[in-house]
């Protein structure tokens, strides 16, 4: 029984392969009207590449601090044409300093045309982030659902950071819950997806991300991961920040 | 077009087909509402279960591999820990609540005593990863279990899938608690007019519904809700319970309502354990209220209760034991699963 459930499976699968290739042929004749495009996320300070081997880094107030961990979920990418057309990818992608074979998020079969927004929720949408456990990047395993709490984690950053007394402490942000996701759109100047170039890259600006709307100074905060009520503030403070930290750089 | 509606149909027949055999119906015992849980998002399978039956009882899931879930969750206490006010976890540090005891968690909507986790899939994360229950993280945890002799094949049986995931480790885990179905107590078979309470256990019946019923309500024994029901509070753990988890003080001092089914196995009683004895309980709520502003509305009036109105309350209470529950051998520790591995 389970032989021939297999036989079944791999005669189904061959089928489907077969019939996919046809149809790819059939654009070929045509002017390519899809293309594949490829988003990296570069995760930088003020447009350095960061390292996590204690380098300090300082921020627009002056905090000295370093980054061990950087991770934040992008999820729902959705490319907008000049015209208002709209191209919705469904995915999930956790961009993460330490991984940065995840920093790349493959978009299949875009129209072609010229783009001018980038959209994502920077975390995870409403339903998934409380609905128990999801797969791939929203496994458990990559450390990113609260334990202590319902739903997902959006963003975290782990590092230290030296006082106004000069002592290193550490640094520690984790931020999540339904108050803390964020809309993200990026500007594009008029980017053509063309089937020629392959490769979009977005900056993202760790330092924008503690002062692009009001600053946060790690003397005040240096270890927040949770919900409380005296969160609150510092929570939209950081939400607001990490909207306004993603910028286009370049397309090839 | 034709053809691709062939190879779906082709396609759905044989998925259908495979579910099909390895598929367990959850059956819900008949006084029972409608599960919560959403089954068809982790369909119950025997090699499923028994796999999380594996995961409940192996200690791999902690940083030492020395504490597992059965440590403070025993199936003869209706699983919880018997031993200790709050309960202990790695290295004998101790917690800052008393276990909860886990039965007929299908029905629950959400987990904790302050009901912080909303779905039982997320929920075994938090004693994983608590520092002073077993102090591990998942992705450790599927590590560990990838490269045992044990597992890869368990998964395999179970998920079709030898590599190891977070969500299916905790999605087995779940499975295993969702089978713990406690609902063959005395009390039941009396519902179902297969036997009849003694006068006592009829009088106690009586005072339950009138007094009890409204938080810890049939058949569950609980209304799955938080209430604040007057504990003073204990000043140097300071629980201001769900408060904790929402920051608003409208829930400060509120636990969720446990159920009373095997409460006779499952002391001590309150979020901390701070009684020992049922009729410290009864006690409680006859003369121990304290109050304060978000003090339970069915507390308000003082329940009067004469001392062997208090025994009756009692009497009724034993009726809740499930013995077929606390002794059923498909929860027992896995030890044909565990002696399979040590002889490959």
């Amino acid at each position: 029984m389970k032989n021939l459930i297999f036989c079944a499976i791999i005669l189904a699968g061959f089928l489907l392969v077969s019939c996919t290739k046809e149809e790819t042929k059939q654009t070929n004749n045509n002017i390519a009207t899809v293309a594949n495009i490829n988003v990296v996320f570069n995760n930088t300070v003020s447009g350095m590449a960061i390292n996590t081997d204690n380098t300090n880094y300082t921020n627009a107030i002056g905090n000295k601090y370093t980054v061990d961990i950087l991770k934040y979920y992008v999820t729902n990418i959705v490319l907008e044409k000049e015209n208002g057309a709209l191209f919705y990818a469904k995915n999930y992608n956790l961009i993460d300093l330490n991984e940065t074979l995840q920093n790349t998020i493959s978009l299949k079969n875009v129209p072609t045309g010229k783009y001018t927004k980038l959209r994502f929720i920077l975390g995870v949408d409403s339903a998934r982030n409380t609905s128990g456990l999801q797969v791939g990047y929203l496994d458990p395993s990559y450390g990113m659902i609260w334990t202590w709490n319902t739903g997902y984690i959006f963003f975290k950053h782990e590092g230290n950071f030296t006082n106004s007394a000069n002592q290193v402490k550490p640094l520690r942000f984790h931020l999540g819950t339904e108050a803390a996701r964020g809309f993200v759109e990026v500007w594009l100047p008029e980017v053509n997806i063309n089937g020629i170039n392959s490769k979009l890259t977005i900056d993202f600006d760790l330092n924008q991300a503690y002062s692009s709307s009001s600053n946060i100074d790690f003397n005040v905060d240096n270890d927040r991961q949770s919900t409380e009520e005296v969160d609150r503030f510092w929570i939209s403070n950081l939400k607001n920040n990490l909207e306004k930290s993603f910028s286009y750089k370049n397309i090839e | 077009m034709k053809r691709k509606l062939f190879i779906f149909s082709l396609l759905s027949f044989v998925i259908v087909s495979f579910r099909s055999v390895n598929e367990i119906q959850f059956e819900v015992p008949n006084s029972f509402p409608k599960p919560v849980y959403n089954f068809s998002k982790n369909p119950l399978s025997e090699n499923k279960i028994q796999l999380g039956r594996a995961l409940f009882y192996d200690p791999i899931l902690s940083r030492n591999n020395m504490i597992s879930c059965a440590s403070c969750h025993s199936q003869f206490s209706a699983f919880t820990h018997v031993d200790h006010a709050l309960s202990h976890g790695i290295e004998d540090k101790s917690g800052f609540r008393n276990s909860p005891a886990l039965m007929n968690m299908a029905w629950q909507k959400s987990f904790m005593r302050d009901g912080a986790i909303n779905h039982l899939d997320a929920q075994s994360l938090a004693p994983i990863t608590n520092p002073v229950e077993m102090d591990e993280n998942i992705a450790h945890v599927v590590a560990k279990l990838q490269i045992s002799k044990l597992y890869p094949q368990l998964f395999f049986k179970a998920f079709g899938d030898s590599t190891i995931t977070g969500e299916h480790t905790l999605k087995a885990i779940s499975q295993f608690m969702l089978t713990l179905v406690s609902a063959n107590s005395k009390y039941d078979s009396v519902m179902r007019k297969q036997s009849v309470f003694n006068e006592q256990e009829n009088k106690g019946y009586i005072l339950f519904k009138k007094n009890c019923s409204m938080c810890h309500t049939e058949p569950l024994f609980t209304n799955d809700e938080f209430r604040n029901n007057g504990l003073k509070i204990d000043t140097t753990l300071n629980d201001y319970g769900r408060y904790r988890v929402t920051k608003n003080k409208a829930d400060s001092l509120k636990f969720k309502v446990p159920t009373l089914r095997n409460i006779e196995f499952s002391y001590p009683y309150m979020h901390d354990g701070r009684f020992k004895k049922l009729s410290q309980v009864i006690n409680h709520y006859a003369n121990g209220i304290e109050k304060s502003k978000t003090l339970a509305n069915e507390l308000q009036k003082p329940i009067l209760l004469t001392a062997n109105e208090k025994v009756d309350i009692i009497a009724f209470l034993l009726t809740l034991s499930d013995k077929s529950f606390l002794f059923n051998p498909q929860y027992f520790y896995p030890k044909e699963i565990f002696s399979e591995a040590t002889k490959n």
